[in-house]
């Protein structure tokens, strides 16, 4: 009766705060049920966070025909791995659009999701009925998420900084995440401006930390797109396609991303020098109209009109480039 | 399946609503096995053979040992065994290893010998089941028990789920005499064993996995020298982890099985309130120790073959202690350090007379934290991945590291420190006691509280879904 009293009470408060239930942690387990739905010739999505907040795959199917696309973005992660997967999985021959973060993308680390397709491919049967007895509870409960963890909660206790350390805090909860990991930024952060902070001062923890990874060379990016020009010939031949999206940033965190990774060093190569349909926001005006509330990540409604505006510039330029490609042929 | 999943609530609430029919004992048993076998195919299903082999073929070896009065024969049916046993071990589990090392051989003697590729899975709780079933044969061979009269009952004995992967190693005698008559819990067993499951995975995900394991990880993963409070911290959160994360699944086995009216024998007593090593060892893992005790240092002559061969018995004994641990040789160091304290004990307590066990509280309570201290050094090269980073480990703790970094934040110094006292108070408190007498002493509704907040604090951690440290071994 405590145990419940207690539990009950734990539940109340999450839901005062803003949580809601029917909404999923992100785990190897809902990533891999995705996965197994990505065969033939559906569309599918890969990328980091902004691939996962700034598109409605209700709003695309709508958009392009056909059915939603299948999410398989990581946050914090690099997509990069994905692709080759992806291009090694013979039953995949659709249209694979890539979201790129230029801050995670092109870096040599994979990121901290990096190990979800290993996991998803290992999953045994016991995770597999865990990871649906989970979500029947996400069904019910609130409370169920990474932020509401007790670990989580004495992790982020404000304490003093030890010398020679620095701050370095975890991303805080931003996303509400539905059924088939369809994902949109978290209402608080529109509504409580304490928090929107918060979230825009994360995203610049350690910018300044003189030991931070140094950007990768010129060299390294000659690498990268060497290996996505392999990973992109391998989908085409299935009769497939691969697409690139530079999401909209705003604010400080947009000045970061310039300094760090200018255009002209890193998106500009990209698109030029792999023969792929690559769309960046600020190259359309249509795209280039909306201001993510804490600087990384669009708004639900802005998601949904950001959505709308992207597929017809996006299949134009796959068609195009398609067309282009087959019209040369001898 | 593992106990800190829903997967696990699920299939217990199913095995024992089956268990609670109306059915002949048999069949019930039969559920349980066929549980069990479900239990274990929830990680890897084509692993499930390996029980099936190691099952049959103790059961009939054991059959023909026992039906055997040649020696010559009865020592070739034994061999048969245990090289059954352990080869499927010894492939599975060492086979990379001696590649491993074999290369390395080769390579002294100048020859370039390339290894082929041993990327082979690990079954789960191998080494536990494996001991098992060789105890088994050995008590047969040895004359200490009778064959199993029911292939049922000795095949549940080898796969009984709550203590498959991870233990308590249960002798025949005290498991297969319980499958013989109609077992089930009464509520007050029942109870007991809830509030033992409560407890162990409170234990399991709260204490291992949420308050300690994250700074032992953050530590032992660093490249480079650290501050020595970082140092410290770490490894005390390892010791306080491998301890919270083994003695949880135990206490919550032998909940388990009692909620289904099976007594299992207590794996842990207390281990960090040990004064000296052969305390130690009478208080972790006790089902391994005494294992290793009856069936490899009495075997090879244990105290009873003068001093020198003594030595060599408790060193021979702890090294390959150290190895069913894991194939690496960081492991074998760590069995290597305790016969060595084993050693040293036995030696100061010989020219001292009798055991060095003080009697003035103080001194009791000195002997204890160096044992404590001694007792972590070990844990040192058991966690870490080799022996660079266990000598850097060393020298960070000793304050010689050199670059020596801190990276540890107050909240993880904080939440070890706070855990690592109360444990060892909490040890040191039931030292001499048990917790089925303390719980007897208590008021039940502190009991109550206590019960409430453990199962609210699993509940707050949401279950970590970290598989348990000794399943890989």
């Amino acid at each position: 009766m405590a145990t419940l009293l207690l539990t009950a009470g734990w539940e109340l408060y999450w839901r005062g705060i803003g949580f809601v239930d029917h909404d999923y942690v992100d785990t190897p387990g809902l990533w891999a049920m995705e996965r197994r739905r990505a065969t033939g010739d559906r569309t599918i999505l890969i990328g980091s966070s902004r691939t996962y907040f700034d598109i409605n795959p209700r709003i695309w199917a709508e958009q392009a025909g056909g059915g939603e696309p299948i999410q398989l973005a990581l946050v914090g992660t690099s997509p990069r791995g994905n692709l080759t997967e992806l291009a090694n999985d013979t039953t995949v021959s659709g249209l694979v659009v890539v979201g790129v973060t230029p801050g995670i993308f092109f870096r040599t680390r994979r990121g901290y999701l990096a190990d979800f397709p290993d996991r998803a491919a290992k999953e045994t049967p016991s995770e597999w009925l865990g990871q649906r007895l989970l979500m029947r509870m996400e069904n019910l409960f609130a409370f169920i998420d990474w932020d509401t963890q007790l670990g989580t909660i004495l992790e982020r206790q404000p304490l003093p900084l030890r010398q020679g350390l620095i701050l370095d805090r975890a991303v805080r909860k931003i996303s509400v995440t539905r059924a088939h990991r369809h994902t949109h930024l978290d209402p608080r952060i529109l509504r409580d401006s304490a928090y929107r902070q918060l979230a825009r001062d994360i995203w610049m923890d350690g910018t300044d930390d003189p030991g931070r990874p140094p950007t990768p060379p010129a060299d390294s990016v000659t690498a990268t797109i060497a290996e996505l020009s392999r990973d992109i010939a391998r989908i085409r031949a299935r009769g497939g396609d691969v697409a690139f999206v530079r999401f909209p940033s705003s604010g400080a965190l947009r000045e970061l991303e310039r300094r760090n990774y200018p255009r002209e060093r890193y998106w500009d190569r990209l698109a030029g020098e792999l023969d792929v349909a690559a769309i960046h926001f600020e190259d359309f005006p249509a795209l280039d109209a909306y201001e993510p509330p804490e600087w990384s990540h669009l708004s639900r409604e802005d998601a949904e009109r950001f959505t709308r505006a992207l597929v017809p510039i996006l299949m134009d330029s796959v068609a195009r480039r398609r067309a282009v490609r087959e019209g040369s042929r001898p | 399946m593992l106990f800190n999943s829903l997967t696990f609530v699920v299939f217990f609430a199913v095995v024992l609503a089956l268990h609670a029919l109306p059915l002949p004992w048999a069949v019930k048993k039969t559920n349980l096995l066929l549980a069990s076998y479900l239990f274990y195919a929830a990680w890897n299903p084509p692993f499930i053979v390996l029980l099936w082999i190691s099952t049959v073929l103790d059961w009939y070896v054991a059959r023909w040992i026992y039906a055997e009065e040649r020696p010559a024969r009865r020592r070739l049916l034994l061999f048969l065994s245990l090289a059954g046993n352990l080869g499927i071990l010894g492939y599975f589990k060492y086979g990379g290893f001696l590649l491993e090392n074999w290369q390395e051989v080769m390579a002294m003697a100048g020859i370039a010998y390339a290894p082929p590729d041993w990327s082979i899975v690990l079954p789960v709780g191998i080494s536990f089941y494996t001991f098992q079933t060789m105890a088994y044969t050995l008590d047969v061979y040895l004359r200490r028990e009778r064959p199993a009269s029911s292939f049922l009952d000795f095949a549940l004995f080898v796969t009984f789920f709550p203590q498959l992967v991870a233990g308590p190693i249960v002798r025949p005698a005290d498991l297969i005499p319980q499958f013989a008559t109609p077992r089930r819990a009464t509520a007050g067993q029942f109870i007991w064993g809830l509030g033992l499951a409560s407890l162990g995975l409170f234990q399991k995900v709260v204490v291992a996995d949420t308050l300690l394991a994250p700074s032992a990880d953050t530590v032992f993963r660093a490249a480079q020298g650290l501050h020595p409070l970082d140092a410290w911290i770490g490894v005390l959160a390892f010791s306080g982890q491998i301890f919270s994360d083994f003695a949880g699944y135990s206490t919550t086995a032998i909940g388990v099985a009692l909620c289904l009216g099976f007594s299992l024998p207590d794996n842990f007593r207390f281990p960090y309130a040990a004064i000296g090593f052969s305390d130690f060892w009478r208080r972790w893992h006790i089902s391994l120790s005494t294992w290793l005790r009856d069936y490899l240092y009495v075997p090879l002559g244990g105290n009873r073959k003068g001093r020198g061969r003594t030595y060599f018995n408790l060193m021979a004994t702890m090294l390959l202690g150290g190895l069913w641990h894991g194939a690496s040789w960081t492991f074998v160091v760590w069995g290597g350090l305790h016969g060595l304290y084993l050693a040293v004990e036995r030696y100061v307590a010989g020219r001292f007379g009798g055991r060095p066990t003080a009697t003035r509280p103080w001194s009791r309570v000195a002997l204890a934290l160096l044992t404590y201290v001694l007792v972590n050094l070990t844990w040192v090269f058991f966690r870490a991945r080799d022996f660079p980073s266990a000598w850097r480990m060393i020298r960070s703790m000793l304050g010689v590291a050199p670059e020596a970094q801190r990276v540890l934040y107050w909240n993880g110094i904080i939440a070890v420190t706070v855990v690592t006292a109360v444990m060892l108070l909490v040890h040191w408190r039931m030292r001499e006691t048990t917790l089925a007498a303390v719980v007897e002493r208590t008021p039940a509704w502190v009991i109550g509280a206590i019960w409430a907040a453990m199962v609210f604090g699993v509940i707050t951690t949401q279950g970590s879904g970290n598989a348990f440290i000794y399943f890989q071994f």
